[in-house]
């Protein structure tokens, strides 16, 4: 019979401490063969299989009760705290109480560890918790495995909307779908009781509950009638506005508000936990289908045109159909759209995606995901950086405690048990972060909405994210809580458990190995924490210059003289002429302000994102092959150029003979020109609506470039049209001879005379405007900065215990050093020198991290190239900077000791 | 020698009892003592592997029994032979009488026939 244990037997062996292997481990195997094997004898290959299950969970039990249990082997009958399985919770009890006691006994200590878990945690618990709302969680509505996504191609051709009639298509396909809602967000300005409101909104169809399989909590959804313009507005209030914005307010249901300045009815309250199609982002109310006109007459056209793809659909699955069937029903309803209405649907496909493939929005998710991954990957890295530096700390505490482990290791204590007090100390201390660290991170969530409310209304939008601290967060951080425990524990743990025993009572184990190998455990500690700071700082820098080019980029027009006001009339009973007169009205008592060197109207702002159109530029073959382009546009008026500083470089601008009836004309800017029509003129050419096919316009002249949704776009063809010939709502643009700021009130005033009851959406100068565009970059610059901050500072905390510590342990060599006469600066220099290599390995490894990092970043950066030298160079050259400090600091101290009193310690 | 603490903690562990009684009887190593308890109890106590060799461990190093020389030449060199020491032996007649003494209340009691 051989003796060499199998796989499993030596896997069993494995749970016995190594010096009982060594003595007992090879009869322990005999034993178990013999067991076995007599068994088989006995009872055949049944009474060798019950044999061979006793005998391997006597052996796994006995390893366990081996390392961890201490009740007594030879007596049954031992005092009840050591009686047999009460062991193990007694010993971790003790554990803890001893280590809850030692970590009173320095305050400061605990604090500081404390605190620096926390911030780890913290971090990690609010990105999570962001992450996982908008991401993660499952959608909190019935069975969502069988809801799907249901999208058209843009023009573009890319699955992203849906246009109204073709969802109602869609709700035909009752075979493959149990219903079809078909939403549309919009932005509008709700009158509450304090004043207007922005407020979310979903045009939703009265289908959209249903295929949730949600219900309103209070009152009614709507009826199938509703989803008929001309029936009534209606809205239902979700259950988060309802409570944030009503209070809680039963009367609620039943109440007319209004929207946009018209009255819109409340049937309902939604269910609670249901924010509508976007998860975590909030809708505030949905209108229904026959209320589109508060949003606009324009979306009540909407219904009808094919060509507008302003709706996104969710279907739910009809019982025991697939995706894949639902895909080719939808197969066949695209070809059927593009032989009914070639000149819009020809080639444009429906895609079904699956509830897996697709959390909001296919276009949205691209965006969304690798920008939860890297926030992920930040705090991730800064609590890697927590824990390093703790286990930093922890070494360094158990080395100043040599001699009580020593003393315990002699009078009996196990290395296991030693082992065990360090870690039952580090989890202490990461469950306490963990408690700091939660609140901590409900505080930093608290802070989101000031971050996310303007950079909702930056892009147009409005609405809450509901991000609730629930159960998974809780678990998430306990699994943090318990990974960090151990993570920064492992190291010191296993560090004292080795400690040179006599060493360490002789002389603290100067010099011996288990002082070296600590020394080593330390340093790659501190090169791990100088690598991770090194990334984050490289990606600040990045982004930081990035920022810096951007706001550089000049936006083609007089950004510093120039204010704008928002206007609507409500929808209702403005006819066309008559919003002609008043906008009019408006400009001319604006442009007779003092201060007002001009005024024009303009649908779009400058540097504002918005729609495009799909045209058709004649002679002109775009690449794409559809034989359209989509083009950004604004409606302007007259003085609109000269107003906001934009040269005309060829033909004229728009004038009075551009009126109603007369021929449509079109100013291009210089990049449509180029890429249209060079080298020829583009004046006298035409350009179309894709959907009309008579409306040719005229280009009548070419102005400079401006930039037109973002500062970091490249050059942008553009058009413009004459408000005279197409009549929009929109802004009235100031110009102004000083600061456009100071004019703000008195223009409020000029424009509320016009008509009291006008509603100004919104008032600013387009300086404020285009700053806050850019708070999504300030933001990612501003998160990246302060967590390469505190990158920086733990590092550097890390680096100065580490070589206050070295020194100290040292401390006799050095005085001995100088009392043989070597000067001061040169044991300064020695020590810097120790510490140099750490530090620039840590430096080298940062700086290939930051390089296989970098390309993440690549997509938000302006101008700047993701492995740019100056900024690797700057960080690299900060931290280094800072290595150095907390590196010379305990080094002076340790040169300016007393030689005589160094070594009287010996 | 058993000092009186130690007869007041008894019983002994089942395992403890048996491998003192198997080597009352003669010095033998882990498989033997595991075997001859087997004999001695018809199978109903099988001393497992991790219990009779932690027991072993714990039973020499409260000095209950201690390692010697294997008895004759032909013995397996790698084996493991333990003795019985005095205490041991005093601990395993202390509950030996411990147990005789629950005996004779049972027959007191006539809930065990003498002839068992």
């Amino acid at each position: 019979m051989s003796h060499r244990p199998g796989p499993l037997l030596r896997l069993l062996l494995l749970l016995y401490p190594a010096s009982f292997r060594q003595r007992y481990g090879r009869e322990v195997v005999e034993l178990y063969r013999w067991r076995v094997k007599r068994g088989r004898v006995e009872g055949g290959a049944l009474g060798g299989a019950v044999a061979w299950v006793r005998a391997s969970s006597d052996l796994v039990a006995g390893g366990w009760r081996e390392r961890w249990s201490t009740a007594d082997l030879v007596f049954a009958d031992a005092p009840r705290r050591r009686r047999a399985g009460e062991g193990t919770i007694s010993t971790i009890r003790h554990d803890l109480r001893d280590a809850i006691r030692r970590l009173m006994r320095t305050p400061f200590f605990t604090l500081s560890a404390t605190l620096i878990v926390a911030l780890g945690i913290g971090a990690n618990a609010a990105v999570f918790t962001v992450v996982d709302a908008v991401l993660l969680r499952p959608p909190p509505y019935e069975d969502p495995s069988r809801v799907v996504h249901v999208y058209q191609d843009s023009d573009d051709g890319e699955p992203t909307s849906t246009s109204y009639p073709a969802a109602l298509d869609m709700a035909t396909y009752t075979d493959v779908f149990s219903g079809v809602a078909a939403a549309s967000y919009a932005t509008v300005t709700w009158e509450a009781v304090d004043g207007p409101r922005r407020a979310l909104i979903e045009f939703v169809n009265a289908s959209y509950f249903p295929v949730f399989g949600v219900n309103p909590s209070r009152g009614r959804w709507f009826e199938p009638g509703y989803d008929e313009v001309g029936s009534g507005n209606y809205a239902v209030v979700s259950h988060h506005a309802w409570r944030t914005k009503f209070g809680s307010d039963p009367a609620v249901v039943g109440r007319t508000i209004r929207m946009n300045g018209q009255p819109v009815t409340v049937i309902g309250v939604g269910p609670e936990g249901f924010n509508g199609a976007g998860g975590a982002f909030v809708t505030d109310f949905w209108l229904s289908i026959s209320s589109v006109g508060v949003g606009g007459a324009f979306r009540i056209a909407n219904l009808e045109r094919r060509q507008d793809h302003w709706y996104g659909v969710r279907a739910r699955l009809a019982p025991g159909v697939s995706v894949a069937q639902a895909q080719s029903a939808m197969d066949a309803l695209a070809a059927r759209l593009a032989e009914d209405f070639p000149e819009i649907n020809e080639g444009r496909g429906i895609t079904v995606f699956g509830p897996d493939d697709v959390r909001l929005h296919p276009e949205l998710d691209s965006r969304l995901v690798p920008a939860a991954a890297v926030l992920l990957g930040i705090v991730g890295l800064v609590l890697v950086l927590a824990c390093t530096n703790l286990a930093n700390l922890l070494i360094v505490r158990g080395l100043s405690r040599g001699h009580e482990v020593a003393i315990r290791r002699a009078l009996g204590a196990s290395r296991g048990r030693v082992a065990r007090l360090v870690l039952a100390e580090s989890s202490t201390l990461a469950f306490l972060g963990g408690i700091v660290g939660l609140l901590l991170g409900r505080w930093i969530l608290g802070l989101t909405p000031l971050v996310a409310g303007p950079l909702a209304a930056a892009v147009g939008g409005a609405g809450d994210l509901d991000l609730s601290m629930d159960g998974r967060v809780l678990l998430f951080t306990l699994g943090l809580v318990m990974l960090t425990g151990i993570l920064f524990g492992l190291a010191p743990a296993l560090r004292s458990a080795r400690s040179d025993l006599a060493g360490v009572l002789r002389e603290e184990g100067r010099g011996s190995s288990a002082g070296k190998r600590s020394v080593m455990t330390r340093n790659v500690l501190v090169a791990t924490q100088v690598a991770v700071s090194l990334v984050l700082l490289v990606g600040a820098a990045l982004l930081t210059r990035s920022l810096a080019n951007v706001q550089r980029v000049d936006p083609g027009v007089d950004v510093e003289r120039l204010a704008f006001v928002q206007t609507s009339f409500g929808q209702g009973g403005v006819s066309a002429e008559e919003r002609a007169v008043r906008v009019q009205e408006m400009l001319d008592r604006a442009a007779a302000l003092p201060g007002v060197r001009s005024a024009a109207f303009t649908s779009r702002l400058p540097v504002q994102p918005g729609g495009s159109t799909t045209t058709v530029v004649e002679d002109y073959d775009p690449p794409s092959g559809t034989g359209s382009v989509e083009l950004p546009f604004a409606i302007v008026g007259e003085d609109y150029f000269r107003t906001v500083g934009l040269q005309i470089t060829e033909g004229r601008v728009f004038g009075p003979e551009d009126a109603q009836g007369t021929t449509p004309v079109v100013v291009v800017n210089e990049t449509a020109a180029r890429r249209f029509w060079a080298p020829g003129s583009p004046i006298g050419r035409r350009i179309r609506p894709q959907a009309r096919p008579d409306e040719w316009a005229q280009v009548v002249g070419v102005v400079e470039d401006q930039k037109v949704s973002r500062l970091d776009e490249p050059p942008t063809p553009m058009l413009f049209y004459a408000a005279s010939q197409s009549p929009s709502s929109g802004y009235v643009l100031v110009r102004t001879d000083g600061d456009p700021g100071a004019l703000l009130p008195s223009l409020r005033a000029e424009l509320r005379a016009v008509s009291p009851d006008l509603p100004l959406r919104a008032l600013a100068t387009l300086e404020s405007r285009l700053s806050q565009s850019l708070l999504l970059n300030k933001v990612a610059a501003g998160v990246l900065a302060t967590f390469s901050v505190l990158a920086v500072l733990l590092a550097s905390l890390g680096i100065y215990a580490v070589v206050s510590f070295a020194v100290a342990r040292r401390s006799s060599e050095m005085g001995i050093r100088i009392a043989l006469g070597a000067a001061r600066d040169q044991v300064i220099r020695m020590v810097m020198r120790e510490m140099l290599a750490t530090i620039v390995l840590g430096l080298a490894i940062g700086a290939g991290l930051a390089a296989l990092a970098a390309p993440v970043l690549e997509r938000a950066l302006y101008q700047v190239s993701a492995v740019d030298g100056l900024s690797f160079g700057v960080g690299a050259l900060v931290l280094a900077a800072v290595a150095a400090l907390a590196t010379y600091v305990p080094a002076v101290r340790a040169a300016r000791a007393d030689p005589v009193e160094a070594l009287r310690v010996q | 020698m058993p000092t009186s603490e130690h007869v007041a903690r008894l019983p002994l562990r089942p395992a403890v009892l048996h491998i003192l009684l198997a080597l009352c009887r003669a010095d033998s190593h882990g498989l033997g003592i595991a075997r001859d308890v087997d004999r001695a109890t018809d199978g109903t106590v099988g001393l497992g592997p991790g219990t009779l060799y932690r027991s072993l461990k714990d039973m020499s190093e409260r000095g209950l029994i201690r390692e010697v020389a294997a008895p004759d030449a032909g013995a397996d060199p790698r084996r493991r032979y333990y003795s019985i020491t005095e205490s041991g032996r005093a601990l395993v007649t202390a509950e030996a009488r411990r147990l005789a003494r629950l005996v004779r209340t049972a027959r007191e009691l006539d809930i065990l026939p003498e002839s068992v």
